[in-house]
C-alpha cells in the first residue's frame, strides 16, 4: 500500500479536528451543566424533558393560586370569626337586657350598643379583599348587604338588611381536577337563607334581623322579648361557626395542596436532573481523557511534517 | 558495430534520465495541487539493430507520459461529493431550525405558550374586579405570544430567502464550470489528436467536475477523443461535446411562500425545462431541500400551532362573556392553518377592551367560570388540526397544544441527529476515498525521493559508458 504525505495529513486532520469536535461538546455540558443542550443531543430525553418540565411549570402555576388564594380565603375566615364575635358580645347584651334589675332608661342604652353592632355585623358581611367582596358570590364588585336606612327611635325603627350579590360559588381549580370553592354564599351565612326563597330557612336565622329584633325589645323596654332572642343568636351563632368551619376545610386543602405540589415539585426536578443534567464526575473524565487524544493528535501532526527521506540523504 | 553507436545508446539513456528527473520533478513540485495525478516515463527498449545474424539493442525511448489513474475512482469520488455536499446544506438548514425552535433560552415560544395559559389561570383565580390587572396581563402575554410566533416565523422565512439567495447565486458557478469543462474537453481533444495525452489539463477538469459534483448531483461519461459528458442523475446532457446546456433560476408563481423563489430551469435553445425534481445532490440539491422541505415545514409547523392555539382559545372563549358584556373571540382566527402564524393577531374587540375577555360565563366581576376553562386548555388532548385542515373539522392526532409543541421540537431533533450523522458518516467516506486516491495517484516524496537517486545511479552509469567509450576511441586514436 502506498501511503502518501497528503494522506498522512489528511487522516491525522481528520481526527484531530473530529477530537475538537468531541472536545466542544464535552466542554459544553461542562460549563452549562446538561447533558442536552439541545434537541438533537438526545432526541428522545429532550422529549421527556420537555414533559418534564411542562408539567413542573403547571406545578409553579398552581403553588401561585394557592398562594394568591390563601389572602382571600384568610379574609372569609377571619370575617366569620368576627361575626361570630359580633354575636358573642351581642348575647352578653341581651343577657344583660333580659336581667330584671334593668330599667327602660338603661335598655336604651344596651340598645346603642346593640345598633352599634350591627353596624359592626353588617360591615364583616361586606368584607373586602383585594378589590372582591368575599360573600358577593360572582357580583363581587358592589356590597351584597344593603341595609334599608339607620335605626330611628321616633318612632322605633330597625332597618332590614337586604342580600343584593348573588349565591354563585367562586371555585378555582389548586390542582389538577381539585377545585375549591374560595367564597361563601353571604345569604346563607348570614341570612340563613340557602334555598334562596327569601326567608330563613327551618332552623336557620338572619343574623340581622335578630340583632334588629333585640334592639326592638331592648328599645321597648320587652324583657320578655329580650329573653326569646337570647336562643336565636345562639342559632346564628352556630351557623356562622359552620360556614367557618367550611372555609377551615378549604383553608386545610389549600395547606394539603401546596405541600403536594412542593413535594410534587422536588419530583420533579429529580427527575428533570436525573434526564437533563450532565453527570459532572464523567464530563470531567470525559474531558481530561479527551484532551489528551488531542495532544496526542497534535503531537502526531508535528511529527508527519518533520521526517522525510531527504533528512536522510547528504 | 561502432563505438558509435555504443555512443549513441548511451546518449538516449542520459535523455530519458533527465527526462525522468524532469517528471520526478513536476511530481513533487505538484505534491500539494489538488487532484494532481503522479505521472511516470513510459519508457520501451529502442528497436533493436541488426548485426550480422544478432540484433543489438538500440538503448532506450521515451513512449510518453502517463498519469496514474483509476478510472473509477473519479465517479466515487464525484457521488461522494454530490452527497456530502446536499448533506451539508440540508444539515446546515435543519441545525437551524433546530436553534429556533429549541428553547433553552427565555423568550421562546414554549415559555410563552406557556405563560398564556398561566395568565388565564391568574385571572381565574382572582376574578374580580380588581382583575383587570390579570386581564392586561392576558392580553399581554397573548400578544408576546403573537410576537413570538411572528418573530421565529419571520426569522425562518428570512432563512428561506438565504437559501434561495444561495441558490440563486450558485447558478452562474455551475455555468462557469461546464463552460470550463467544455473549454478544457477541446484543448485534451486536440492535445489527443496530436498523440500526446495531456495529463495535467485532465487532473484540471477532474477538479472542475468535482466541484460541479459539490454543487449538483452530475454524472460523467467518456466521449470521443479524451472529452467527457456530463450529464444529470437523470441522463439529461450538460456538456455533450462542444454543446453546453446552461442552468437558469425560473421564479415559481406557485411557490406558497414566495413566488419569486427558484426553481431550476435547464436552458435548451430558447427553451427552458423545469428540471428542480431531477437535482437530489450536491449543495444545490440540498439547499432545495433545506427551503422546500425542512424550513418550510418548520413554518408550517409553526402555523399549525398557532391555528390550534387560536381555535381552541375562541371556542372556549367565545363560550363566556367579556366584564363590558362582549362575546366573541380572542384571537382574530386565521383563515387557514397555513400562514397562521403569520397571520395571527388579537380579535379586535380585545385589542380595543382587555374588558372583552371573556372570564366569565356571564359578565358578573365574580365570575371566573370561563378562566378557569382556558386555563385547563393548557392540557386538554383533541385532535390536532393540520394543514389543509378547515376550522371545526381537524384530522391529526388527539394531543395537547404543549404535546404538540414538544412533538415538533422532538421531531426536528431527531432529524438533526439523523442529518449529522449521515454527514458524519459521507465525511469520512470521502476522506476513505480520497486516500483511496492518494494510494493510487498522489505523489509519494518517498518514492519520488527514492526515485531520483534512482536516476542519478542510472545517469552516472551512462556518463560511466560514454566516458568508457571515449577512453577506447581515445585508444584507437593513439594507435594510428
Amino acid at each position: 500500500m502506498r501511503i502518501t504525505q497528503n494522506m498522512l495529513h489528511r487522516t491525522v486532520l481528520g481526527d484531530v479536528l473530529a477530537a475538537r469536535a468531541r472536545l466542544a461538546r464535552t466542554q459544553e455540558q461542562a460549563s452549562s451543566g446538561l447533558r442536552i443542550n439541545r434537541p438533537s443531543d438526545d432526541p428522545v430525553g429532550a422529549g421527556v424533558l420537555a414533559g418534564l418540565r411542562g408539567e413542573r411549570d403547571g406545578i409553579a402555576q398552581y403553588t401561585r393560586v394557592v398562594s394568591a388564594l390563601r389572602g382571600r380565603v384568610g379574609a372569609l375566615e377571619s370575617a366569620l370569626g368576627e361575626s361570630n364575635d359580633v354575636l358573642i358580645r351581642a348575647r352578653e347584651l341581651a343577657i344583660q337586657g333580659a336581667n330584671g334589675t334593668q330599667d327602660a332608661a338603661s335598655r336604651a342604652q344596651i340598645a346603642r350598643e346593640v345598633a352599634t353592632l350591627h353596624g359592626a355585623l353588617l360591615a364583616e358581611a361586606n368584607t373586602e379583599t383585594a378589590g372582591t367582596r368575599v360573600f358577593a358570590g360572582f357580583a363581587s364588585d358592589a356590597a351584597p348587604f344593603v341595609a334599608s336606612g339607620p335605626f330611628s327611635l321616633s318612632p322605633p325603627l330597625a332597618p332590614t338588611v337586604a342580600f343584593v350579590g348573588d349565591s354563585n360559588e367562586v371555585r378555582v381549580e389548586i390542582e389538577p381536577g381539585i377545585q375549591v370553592s374560595v367564597g361563601s354564599d353571604g345569604r346563607r351565612a348570614f341570612l340563613g337563607d340557602g334555598d334562596g326563597d327569601g326567608v330563613p330557612d327551618p332552623g336557620r336565622e338572619d343574623v340581622f334581623q335578630v340583632l334588629a329584633d333585640l334592639w326592638q325589645a331592648l328599645v321597648n323596654n320587652d324583657q320578655a322579648g329580650v329573653a326569646a332572642v337570647l336562643p336565636r343568636i345562639d342559632r346564628g351563632s352556630a351557623q356562622l361557626a359552620l360556614e367557618r368551619t367550611a372555609i377551615g376545610a378549604t383553608n386545610s386543602s389549600l395547606d394539603t395542596a401546596a405541600q403536594r405540589l412542593s413535594q410534587r415539585n422536588v419530583d420533579l426536578e429529580i427527575r428533570v436532573s436525573e434526564v437533563g443534567d450532565a453527570d459532572l464526575a464523567r464530563v470531567i473524565s470525559d474531558l481530561t481523557q479527551q484532551e489528551a487524544a488531542l495532544q496526542a493528535g497534535l503531537a502526531a501532526m508535528g511529527r508527519i511534517v518533520q521526517t522525510s527521506l531527504l533528512d536522510f540523504l547528504s | 558495430m561502432s563505438l558509435n553507436g555504443t555512443l549513441e545508446v548511451a546518449r538516449s539513456g542520459l535523455a530519458v534520465t533527465a527526462l525522468g528527473v524532469r517528471t520526478a520533478g513536476h511530481n513533487i513540485a505538484n505534491v500539494e495541487t489538488p487532484n494532481y495525478s503522479r505521472q511516470r516515463q513510459l519508457l520501451a527498449a529502442e528497436a533493436p539493430v541488426p548485426y550480422g545474424n544478432v540484433q543489438l539493442g538500440g538503448g532506450v525511448t521515451q513512449l510518453g507520459i502517463a498519469r496514474v489513474v483509476d478510472p473509477f475512482m473519479q465517479q466515487q469520488l464525484l457521488a461522494s461529493d454530490s452527497s456530502l455536499g446536499g448533506t451539508r446544506a440540508q444539515a446546515s438548514a435543519l441545525e437551524l431550525i433546530e436553534g429556533v425552535l429549541a428553547d433553552r433560552a427565555a423568550g421562546g415560544l414554549g415559555s410563552a405558550l406557556t405563560q398564556l395559559y398561566d395568565s388565564f389561570s391568574d385571572l381565574a383565580a382572582s376574578a374580580a374586579p380588581g382583575a383587570s390587572l390579570e386581564r392586561a396581563e392576558v392580553r399581554s402575554s397573548a400578544q408576546s405570544l403573537i410576537d413570538t410566533l411572528h418573530r421565529l416565523d419571520g426569522f425562518l422565512r428570512d432563512e428561506m430567502q438565504v437559501a434561495n439567495g444561495q441558490i440563486e447565486a450558485s447558478l452562474p458557478r455551475v455555468n462557469e464550470l461546464l463552460a470550463g469543462v467544455r473549454d478544457l474537453n477541446e484543448q485534451i481533444a486536440r492535445s489527443s489528436l496530436a498523440g500526446s495525452p495531456a495529463n495535467d489539463l485532465m487532473d484540471q477538469r477532474d477538479t472542475l467536475v468535482r466541484e460541479l459534483a459539490s454543487l449538483v448531483d452530475v454524472r460523467v461519461h467518456e466521449g470521443n477523443g479524451g472529452r467527457i459528458d456530463v450529464t444529470l442523475a437523470n441522463g439529461v446532457g450538460l456538456v455533450e461535446g462542444n454543446q453546453v446546456r446552461t442552468l437558469v433560476a425560473v421564479a415559481d408563481p406557485n411557490n406558497p411562500f414566495d413566488p419569486r423563489f427558484a426553481r431550476i430551469g435547464l436552458q435548451n435553445g430558447a427553451n427552458v425545462s423545469d428540471i428542480t425534481s431531477q437535482i437530489g445532490g450536491g449543495s444545490i440539491g440540498g439547499l432545495l431541500r433545506g427551503r422546500d422541505v425542512h424550513i418550510a415545514a418548520a413554518v408550517r409547523g409553526l402555523d399549525t400551532l398557532a391555528f390550534n392555539v387560536a381555535a381552541r382559545v375562541n371556542a372556549v372563549h367565545a363560550g363566556g362573556t367579556g366584564a363590558n358584556g362582549a362575546v366573541g373571540d380572542f384571537f382574530a382566527q386565521p383563515a387557514s392553518v397555513a400562514d397562521a402564524a403569520r397571520n395571527l393577531a388579537l380579535a379586535p374587540a380585545i385589542l380595543a377592551s382587555p374588558d372583552a375577555i371573556a372570564a366569565g360565563l356571564t359578565s358578573a366581576p365574580g365570575d371566573n367560570r370561563n378562566a378557569q376553562a382556558l386555563a385547563a386548555l393548557c392540557d386538554a388532548r383533541a385532535p390536532i388540526y393540520v394543514v389543509g385542515d378547515s376550522l371545526g373539522a381537524p384530522s391529526g392526532p388527539t394531543r395537547s397544544v404543549l404535546e404538540h409543541f414538544a412533538s415538533l421540537v422532538t421531531d426536528v431533533g431527531i432529524q438533526v441527529r439523523g442529518m449529522s450523522s449521515v454527514r458524519t458518516t459521507q465525511e469520512q467516506i470521502l476522506e476513505t476515498l480520497e486516500n483511496r486516491r492518494d494510494e493510487i495517484s498522489g505523489v509519494s516524496l518517498d518514492e519520488e525521493v527514492t526515485h531520483l537517486v534512482e536516476l542519478q545511479a542510472a545517469f552516472q552509469a551512462n556518463a560511466r559508458v560514454i566516458s568508457l567509450v571515449d577512453r577506447l576511441l581515445e585508444d584507437v586514436v593513439n594507435m594510428i
